[in-house]
């Protein structure tokens, strides 16, 4: 018998958190999935016997694309049991998890899929490739730049960065975001800076320690201010590095990004990059995000960093 | 010759050796055919053999019979 595809449904967790630990050898806990899937996303799981075999799950992503906003969705998580494995099961889930966005009027959806997922999402899914994400990588620099006006922000602190850019399409990085991404994870730091100045934000960087390598995971500054806050945001996360013993940074960094004139120099590029595509739900957002020289992603906008 | 070529593309999106294909290879009895290689044999002929197979028969083109099938009805 197939198994049964249909929206998730409370009590599913235990399921799912088996899934991950059949499938991606990862154990995460009540307190990871809260976080990861909350009440906001979309999942859908395949059903047989009771057990939960297969999971493809879209977090809702709000996006400016050109100015305009639009609600975007994150896939992740997808997953099917070993012995279930067929590409019905999976096409069946994904195809369910699309209605449920439309039906949620989530435009588009975008991932970062390994190479034989992402074979399938093309194939037979309609997705879009986008040229593939190249990480940046360079060591912790030595600066004689005074910092000193740059502060690490606590987690009680809301962050107000309510800029938008007409040109690109970006994630909007709204303060209950931040506070979400960067102040609630379990189990994981990630030390943020900013720039004040007259009370207000100016610009923010977060950064994340993984081994040895230092993250850059987001870095947004207020237009015009990229070449004095951004540099000094910039600086301060060299410092912040160099002091904690990372030997190198990573960072995605487009170049539709208005700050990536300003960490390009000094880092190389690093790998055959990560897959990244999208599908939108109309043919008027699909042509919008064509273009990949207008995507403006950073290392918060996957599920992995 | 057709079911030859097919047995080369097999061989080579699963990365086991030729002589390990059949010539009436499927799903079921090649371990390795499983359903990512599946996708990687039929993008893989797609692209050797300027075919476009419809998105919904490519799950059941799993044995080179049915594979050289629909490859003939579209030639």
């Amino acid at each position: 018998m197939p198994p049964v595809i249909r929206p998730y449904a409370p009590g599913d967790e235990t399921g799912i958190l088996d899934l991950y630990r059949v499938v991606f050898a990862l154990n995460l806990t009540p307190d990871e999935w809260r976080w990861y899937y909350g009440n906001e996303a979309i999942i859908v799981v395949a059903e047989s016997e009771g057990r939960i075999v297969g999971h493809y799950a879209v977090q809702p992503r709000p996006f400016s694309v050109m100015g305009e906003s639009r609600l975007a969705g994150l896939v992740m998580g997808s997953m099917v049991a070993p012995e279930f494995r067929n590409i019905t099961t999976f096409i069946d889930m994904a195809k369910r998890a699309y209605e449920l966005c439309r039906e949620r009027l989530v435009s588009f959806v975008y991932a970062f899929p390994n190479d034989n997922v992402w074979l399938v999402r093309r194939r037979m899914l309609d997705w879009t490739a986008l040229p593939s994400i190249v990480s940046l990588v360079g060591r912790p620099s030595e600066g004689a730049r005074d910092v000193s006006a740059i502060e690490r922000v606590g987690l009680e602190d809301t962050i107000e960065a309510p800029w938008s850019d007409s040109s690109s399409i970006r994630a909007a990085h709204s303060s209950a975001f931040l506070m979400w991404r960067f102040n609630e994870r379990p189990g994981v730091e990630y030390p943020v800076y900013v720039h004040r100045e007259g009370g207000r934000v100016r610009g923010y960087i977060a950064l994340k320690r993984y081994e040895s390598t230092g993250h850059i995971v987001a870095f947004r500054v207020e237009p015009g201010a990229e070449a004095s806050t951004g540099a000094l945001l910039f600086a301060r996360a060299n410092q912040h590095f160099r002091e904690t013993g990372v030997e190198r940074i990573s960072m995605w960094s487009m170049p539709a990004s208005p700050l990536h004139s300003l960490v390009v120099a000094g880092m190389t590029p690093e790998g055959a990059g990560k897959n990244f595509g999208y599908l939108a739900f109309d043919p008027e957002t699909s042509a919008q995000l064509a273009d990949g020289a207008r995507w403006d992603i950073a290392m918060c906008d996957s599920d992995v960093y | 010759m057709l079911r030859e070529r097919l047995r080369t593309i097999i061989a080579t999106e699963l990365e086991i050796p030729v002589a390990e294909v059949p010539l009436d290879a499927s799903a079921e009895t090649l371990q390795a055919w499983d359903s990512l290689g599946h996708m990687r044999i039929v993008v893989a002929i797609e692209d050797a053999m300027s075919v476009r197979f419809a998105t919904a028969d490519i799950p059941t083109l799993t044995s080179i019979d049915k594979l050289v099938a629909a490859i003939e009805q579209k030639s």
